[in-house]
């Protein structure tokens, strides 16, 4: 290809925090209407060359240079204004504001005055070119995530940028809407737009991309063009530097015998809007996946049985036992434990020190005469750390000084430490490299044979396989059926997920 | 390897506060003859350590990211009511104090309760609660016959053990006491993780709601109990008592570290801000600067404080 086709060419940059290396030497080239995936573990430097390139950060040392101008200041109006455009792995909405106000953040600066009806159309316009059902006139926050997510991609669109960075778009959506997206994407890769796209669903990348460029500990390993002999294993072995054998994900055998005792059971629960008398049980020891498609009530339903979210009915029996308040104190005070799927907004504290994170619910077993001791502060964080091998400089540092996957350990840490029996966990994986995943999986499992009963609530298909003895599917916001072990397989999971709604859908057209 | 990963980094920010006063106070004592003088030192803590009672609960609330506007027409409000229980209504006045505690004490509570119930803004809420009690206080105050008050409720303020007013060495003894709760009691302790992340909190069961409305009992009640020494001092009812106190507040516990967003501060820099702004205000009055220039030397203080608490916390970040 002729230098007339390249979009975004990367020369030799790197880039130090103080004595930490985060990219060295990186040097790579995206040309138009490509749609170039970026690959690596967390840490392994994309985020940070991501925003090198959108002008959040400046690079130490090297070139970028976007559609044959270099760039001489870092400043994200800059990288704007050349033709960028960032959609972040963390929505960043406006939620108060409405569709097209979303859209259209920027157009105020240049002209004054830009009518409000004219924006509601070209928002129309926009969102019917990828044909997409919202409504421009709706206020964000009444969206579900994937249609935020769109939103975000549709401003980025809207500043007519010929380069979009996408740092894991799918991170949030279920598996249709991930499908809607890489339509989305091919559309635009037709028109010549340039797509750097960073997942860690390798499926996808493999689906999607012309070619993957591979970081691992921010060192460059090599870019590979996509064609039939890139395989999913030769990429995960340029990451890791190491081969998986076979498939990283085994199908779970079972060894819950029939007669173990119910350690947790749900009786009738019931919502407002959504939920509708869900009833289940799962035994001590034993790991229930509960999955549905986005819409479905799972993420409701997890925040229910931890009172982070009131309801109508429904009763929690715990080893026999009615729990007669449903809050986090009381769940907490019974041994149930909840891990959120959120670290950002629930689940730590970013401006605490990691130590004061993990002893966060074991305060007060934390003191000796009444005092909190530093000492035990210290050994109950050192335990865990040492327990993950979770990456760190110092425990006094903040847990934003970590990367993805040690977070979502040291979040996994502070359930852990009040040793509970019962953990309702989401999405444990979501937004973690490969091996932070593999090892979080492997802990879970281990938990569970210690005979801690595990409810999972995960969009992740091969993990709730792997993890799952039995799988609970939601459909419309209500119970659509458990699959026993030896039966659980992607298809029949989809098939309790969907079934319902395609009846609804032939039964809704008819009348 | 362990050992490096107990390694701590330095916080400059931490420091501002206790920076600022040392440099306030190096500034005045060279360049004034009597800022240094022994009575006039004792006269800044004392007038600081009445008011620093306020300033206990207040402080609470900042930690985790509430504010209580009303303390000032609290403090304002308790010195008058202690005065129409016992001099107009005649009650004992051990017994009126203890009324008028509770009575604010359960105002407050109330007040935490709108605020974690129905989840209001406490700025608003306790914006209307301060031109409430500030109401009430003006109809009690015309209500009954303004004297100065009897020996007895004088002599409170003016109670001294040895040779120190008792308030002082009270200052003293509860800024270290809070000071070790707050680092080293866990329901204390929890009020900085409620004010860095009060959804997370709820999360890892920490009763935030509670918590807050604790608080917000303690800030209308240690207001009262600073309003009704303060009274005492002045031996007179005033509807002056407590004006504008809810700003100087916010500005000692700001100068002292404390983030409106809440999960910093402590007593011990609340203390620290309010010697800060009492010294200033003494130096000034000392060079016989115009008191209305004291407000906008207050203010550029205020704002300077802010300024290098965030710039010095950046540095910190990156080290």
């Amino acid at each position: 290809m002729s230098e007339k086709d390249i979009a975004l060419e990367i020369r030799n940059v790197a880039k130090n925090y103080g004595n930490i290396k985060a990219l060295r030497d990186i040097s790579l080239t995206v040309h138009k209407g490509e749609i170039h995936a970026l690959l690596g573990e967390n840490g392994a430097g994309k985020s940070t060359l991501i925003k090198i390139i959108s002008g959040e950060i400046s690079s130490t040392e090297g070139t970028v240079v976007v559609n044959g101008k270099k760039l001489t200041t870092f400043h994200p109006t800059v990288s704007r204004s050349m033709g960028v455009a960032v959609v972040h792995q963390e929505l960043s909405v406006f939620e108060n504001m409405t569709v097209y106000e979303n859209i259209f953040p920027y157009t105020e600066g240049k002209k004054a005055f830009v009518p409000k009806k004219k924006l509601i159309q070209e928002a129309q316009k926009s969102i019917e070119r990828f044909g997409l059902n919202i409504s421009p006139t709706e206020k964000v926050s009444n969206l579900t995530a994937s249609a935020q997510q769109m939103v975000e991609i549709l401003r980025a669109l809207s500043e007519n940028a010929n380069i979009i960075l996408l740092d894991e778009p799918t991170s949030g959506l279920n598996a249709k809407e991930t499908e809607a997206l890489m339509r989305i994407l091919r559309q635009l890769r037709e028109e010549g737009i340039s797509i750097i796209y960073i997942s860690h669903r390798i499926a996808e990348i493999v689906q999607i991309s012309d070619c993957v460029s591979v970081l691992r500990d921010g060192c460059y390993m090599g870019t590979f063009v996509n064609d039939e002999s890139l395989t999913e294993h030769m990429l995960i072995s340029h990451m890791v530097g190491r081969d998986f054998e076979k498939s990283i994900y085994a199908k779970k055998v079972s060894a819950i015998k029939d007669d173990t005792p119910v350690a947790f059971e749900v009786q009738g629960f019931t919502s407002k809007k959504g939920i509708e008398d869900v009833s289940f049980s799962v035994r001590k020891g034993e790991i229930l996946g509960v999955v549905g498609l986005e819409g479905s009530g799972t993420a409701e339903l997890s925040r229910m049985l931890f009172g982070l979210q009131s309801r109508e009915k429904g009763e929690i029996y715990f080893e026999g036992n009615k729990i007669p308040h449903i809050n986090p104190t009381e769940m907490i005070r019974h041994g149930i434990m909840y891990l959120s799927n959120n670290r950002k907004d629930m689940g730590l504290y970013f401006n605490m020190s990691i130590m004061d994170n993990v002893v966060t619910p074991s305060l007060n077993s934390m003191t000796s005469g009444g005092l909190l001791s530093e000492h035990k502060m210290q050994d109950h964080t050192l335990e865990f750390v040492n327990e993950f091998s979770i990456v760190l400089d110092s425990i006094y540092d903040k847990p934003g000084s970590m990367s993805g996957g040690n977070q979502q350990k040291a979040m996994l840490s502070v359930c852990l430490g009040v040793h509970p029996k019962v953990m309702i966990i989401n999405e444990p994986t979501r937004g973690i490299d490969v091996g932070a995943k593999l090892e979080i999986l492997q802990f879970l499992d281990k938990l569970a044979k210690e005979g801690c009963t595990i409810l999972c609530f995960s969009s992740d298909l091969p993990e709730i396989i792997t993890l799952s003895d039995r799988v609970l599917i939601m459909n419309s916001g209500k119970n659509a059926g458990i699959i026993e072990c030896d039966e659980i397989s992607e298809t029949s999971i989809m098939h309790l997920a969907v079934m319902d709604m395609k009846e609804r859908a032939a039964w809704n057209e008819n009348s | 390897m362990e050992r490096k990963q107990l390694k701590r980094h330095i916080k400059w920010s931490d420091y501002t506060g206790i920076i600022l006063v040392v440099l306030v106070f190096m500034l005045f004592a060279l360049t004034t003859d009597t800022f240094l003088s022994s009575s006039n030192i004792y006269s800044i803590l004392y007038g600081v350590s009445i008011q620093f009672f306020a300033v206990i609960g207040f402080t609470f609330l900042i930690i985790m990211g509430e504010i209580d506007l009303a303390v000032g027409s609290t403090y304002c409000l308790s010195g008058i009511f202690v005065g129409y229980l016992y001099a107009a209504e005649g009650w004992p006045l051990w017994l009126a104090i203890v009324v008028v505690l509770a009575a604010c004490g359960m105002f407050g509570y109330a007040v935490g309760v709108l605020v974690t119930r129905f989840r209001l803004n406490s700025m608003m809420v306790t914006l209307g609660s301060m031109s409430f009690v500030a109401g009430v206080a003006a109809v009690m105050f015309n209500s009954f016959v303004q004297t100065t008050y009897s020996q007895q409720y004088r002599a409170i303020a003016k109670w001294k053990i040895g040779q120190i007013h008792w308030t002082i060495i009270g200052m003293i003894l509860i800024t270290i006491i809070l000071e070790i709760c707050l680092k080293r009691v866990p329901v204390f302790r929890k009020m900085y993780y409620i004010g860095n992340n009060g959804e997370t909190s709820l999360l890892y069961g920490i009763k935030v709601d509670r918590i807050k409305r604790i608080a917000f009992m303690l800030s209308a009640l240690t207001a009262a109990l600073g309003g009704i020494i303060s009274t005492s001092r002045i031996s007179y009812s005033s509807l002056a008592t407590g004006e504008g106190l809810e700003f100087s507040l916010i500005t000692a516990c700001v100068v002292g570290g404390a983030s409106l967003d809440g999960g910093r501060g402590s007593i011990l820099r609340s203390l620290l801000g309010m010697l800060l702004l009492a010294m200033l205000t003494n130096g000034l009055s000392i060079y016989r600067i115009d008191p209305f220039i004291q407000n906008i030397v207050t203010g550029a203080i205020l704002i300077l404080a802010v300024f290098v608490d965030v710039r010095l916390d950046k540095k910190g970040a990156r080290a």
